[in-house]
């Protein structure tokens, strides 16, 4: 069947395979009673199961008394875990989208037949798997202490493992460096500070370099170009306030108003936070890994590639869901596991226990009350 | 091989047989005795509405439990489950703000097995996501979505999608804090879009804040709307097993 390696549609009928009688089996009585043993299993396996653990109920919503931390369902963590890591609108819908639309079309990129029906039946199936799983913990694991800052906190207690008191100062935090006064020894302490960056957001908020420029548009005319002052109200073209002058469009219907930037400005840093770091991460990342695997030999077809990426994207997906559930403390904080605060503990929300004789009562707003402070 | 034409020996196993399977009412309902030759056996899955969706042969590499690990089946008996103990939920909730949550707790105190139905219903909706996930992990290090299989991949991804739909709806029906805030924060999720965020935020809730509008939304939501559509999608995913020869195998 080697012609399937041509579109979908030509080939359509040349790829159904041909069936030999003697290899056949009849439904019933060798698949049937297969379901029927399985469905029997689960359910006897769910009855067990409910048996002993009770949903969780907890105190009637109220939407005074917001539980710290406020989780979603375990399988939208994943989604609350990137939007501590970028823009909400990027992390909560284009990437889902893009994601959903990515597996989509994962027949439509990968159309030959290699491998087909059996696990992981091309030459380096398994172990472009693990290359995938090992890259993408290590990265995930490693931005997601980096976006804490841990890295620095880390160095600087390292002293503590040999019972030492004393702290070292991350490098992105020293003060004057001993090569500031070489010639572009500026340019060198400002690739020195984006190289010991503390986090994301410090790209936006404590970053900083001035470059000296003939003219200046828009804001500041000292001469200089200052990251991050100089780029947080970059003026859009035609914007209307911005060379031409117009005044604010009410003629518009109210649909065009919201599309059309009036005064709009763009804040640089924060788009560059927001934005731009983290797409480059979510890009670059895998198409690097991609990049090694060729180079390792190991990865030559579609195939290969999309096992690579479908793995990442299965880990990632995992790996985030267990920080979002396990990690991710009051205020969203990364904790350890043992501190991630027991909702029905939480004393705001904790399920409301009737007592004996009077069953249905649920008078709580006294309780309620109690956690408006 | 045909012995239930041959001569009946007078053995009370014959006796039993007969009596179980040659009887009027038996017959009326599945037309001939147990299946014991391989056409009565093609002709029990063919002619039975419940199992025509099989084929009535099948490659013997696919009943080993290792090829597919029964997930998308496992998927589909949850989704059963989740109908049956749904419906019987139903009998007992009405998704307004002053009964849903006394609902539960009544359901859980004071209904016959009220407590294990509602468990049911929760730890197999966990249980659907889980098997959808691997089922989708099995097909895909199967390569079992290459030609001419493309096009079912595709409603997989679309049924996946309504699975999570479904739980994330039916997640805000028992009217308690973790519901209340689960959703909350889920629908800031999607109000966050470009563009159009806070008007599908304020379409899927009925309102600026997770309210009554927003669970009677949820409810119809989660008992009709993705249900039938689910079982639309379903329905097609699994007719196309069916055109596109059956369960993937090597070449």
């Amino acid at each position: 069947m080697a012609v399937a390696t041509q579109g979908a549609g030509a080939t359509r009928e040349s790829v159904r395979q041909k069936r030999e009688r003697e290899q056949e089996l009849l439904v019933w009585p060798d698949l049937v009673f297969i379901e029927f043993i399985a469905a029997v299993l689960f359910t006897l396996t769910f009855v067990i199961l409910s048996t002993f653990i009770n949903a969780p109920l907890l105190n009637i919503a109220n939407s005074n008394i917001t539980p710290n931390p406020s989780k979603a369902p375990w399988y939208f963590m994943n989604l609350q875990e990137l939007l501590l890591h970028m823009d909400a609108g990027l992390a909560g819908v284009i990437v889902p989208t893009v994601l959903l639309i990515g597996l989509m079309v994962i027949p439509y990129v990968d159309r030959s037949n290699d491998g087909q029906g059996g696990w992981f039946a091309t030459p380096n199936a398994i172990r472009i798997t693990v290359f995938s799983l090992v890259w993408a913990s290590v990265w995930t694991v490693w931005l997601i202490l980096w976006d804490n800052s841990s890295h620095a906190r880390i160095y600087e207690r390292l002293p503590m493992l040999w019972g030492s008191d004393t702290r070292w100062e991350w490098p992105g935090h020293k003060g004057a460096l001993f090569f500031e006064d070489w010639p572009g020894g500026n340019f060198l302490r400002v690739i020195w500070d984006f190289v010991f960056l503390d986090n994301r957001i410090a790209i936006r908020d404590n970053w900083q370099w001035s470059m000296p420029v003939p003219f200046q548009p828009g804001s500041g005319t000292d001469g200089h170009l200052d990251w991050p002052r100089d780029f947080k109200e970059v003026p859009l073209p035609l914007n209307g306030t911005w060379i031409w002058n117009w005044g604010d469009p009410g003629w518009m219907p109210g649909w065009l108003r919201r599309l059309y930037p009036y005064d709009g400005h763009l804040d640089i840093p924060a788009i560059t936070a927001e934005y731009v770091v983290p797409i480059i991460v979510m890009v670059g990342l895998p198409a690097l890994m991609i990049w090694v695997l060729m180079k390792l030999g190991w990865a030559h077809t579609v195939r290969d590639a999309m096992i690579a990426l479908f793995t990442g994207f299965i880990l990632v997906y995992f790996a985030l869901t267990i920080v979002g559930v396990a990690f991710r403390g009051k205020g969203q904080n990364l904790v350890p596991f043992w501190k991630v605060p027991n909702l029905e503990n939480n004393p705001s929300i904790q399920r409301y226990a009737p007592p004996p004789e009077t069953p249905l009562v649920f008078a709580d707003r006294g309780r309620g009350a109690e956690g408006h402070g | 091989m045909a012995r239930t034409e041959q001569p009946r020996s007078p053995g009370f196993g014959e006796f039993i047989y007969d009596k179980l399977f040659h009887n009027y009412i038996w017959q009326s309902i599945f037309r001939s005795g147990y299946p014991n030759t391989p056409r009565n056996q093609m002709l029990a899955i063919a002619t039975s509405v419940f199992l025509h969706l099989h084929p009535t042969r099948i490659h013997k590499t696919h009943v080993k439990i290792t090829h597919t690990y029964c997930l998308g089946g496992l998927s589909f008996f949850m989704f059963l489950g989740l109908t049956v103990t749904g419906v019987m939920l139903m009998f007992y909730y009405v998704p307004s703000v002053d009964r849903a949550y006394t609902d539960i707790a009544a359901l859980e105190t004071n209904v016959q097995f009220g407590m294990l139905i509602r468990n049911l219903h929760r730890w197999m909706a966990h249980g659907m996501v889980l098997t959808v996930l691997l089922h989708m992990m099995r097909v895909f290090y199967m390569g079992a979505y290459k030609p001419p299989r493309e096009f079912n991949w595709v409603v997989g991804v679309i049924l996946l999608v309504l699975t999570l739909l479904l739980s994330f709806a039916g997640y805000l029906l028992p009217w308690d804090q973790l519901a209340l805030w689960a959703i909350t924060v889920g629908t800031n999720i999607a109000g966050s879009a470009p563009v159009l965020g806070g008007e599908s935020r304020f379409v899927l809730i009925g309102g600026f804040e997770v309210g009554p509008n927003a669970l009677i939304r949820f409810y119809t939501l989660h008992v009709i709307a993705l249900p039938l559509l689910a079982a639309i999608f379903m329905s097609v995913h699994f007719w196309r097993i069916r055109r596109d020869g059956g369960l993937a195998r090597p070449l």
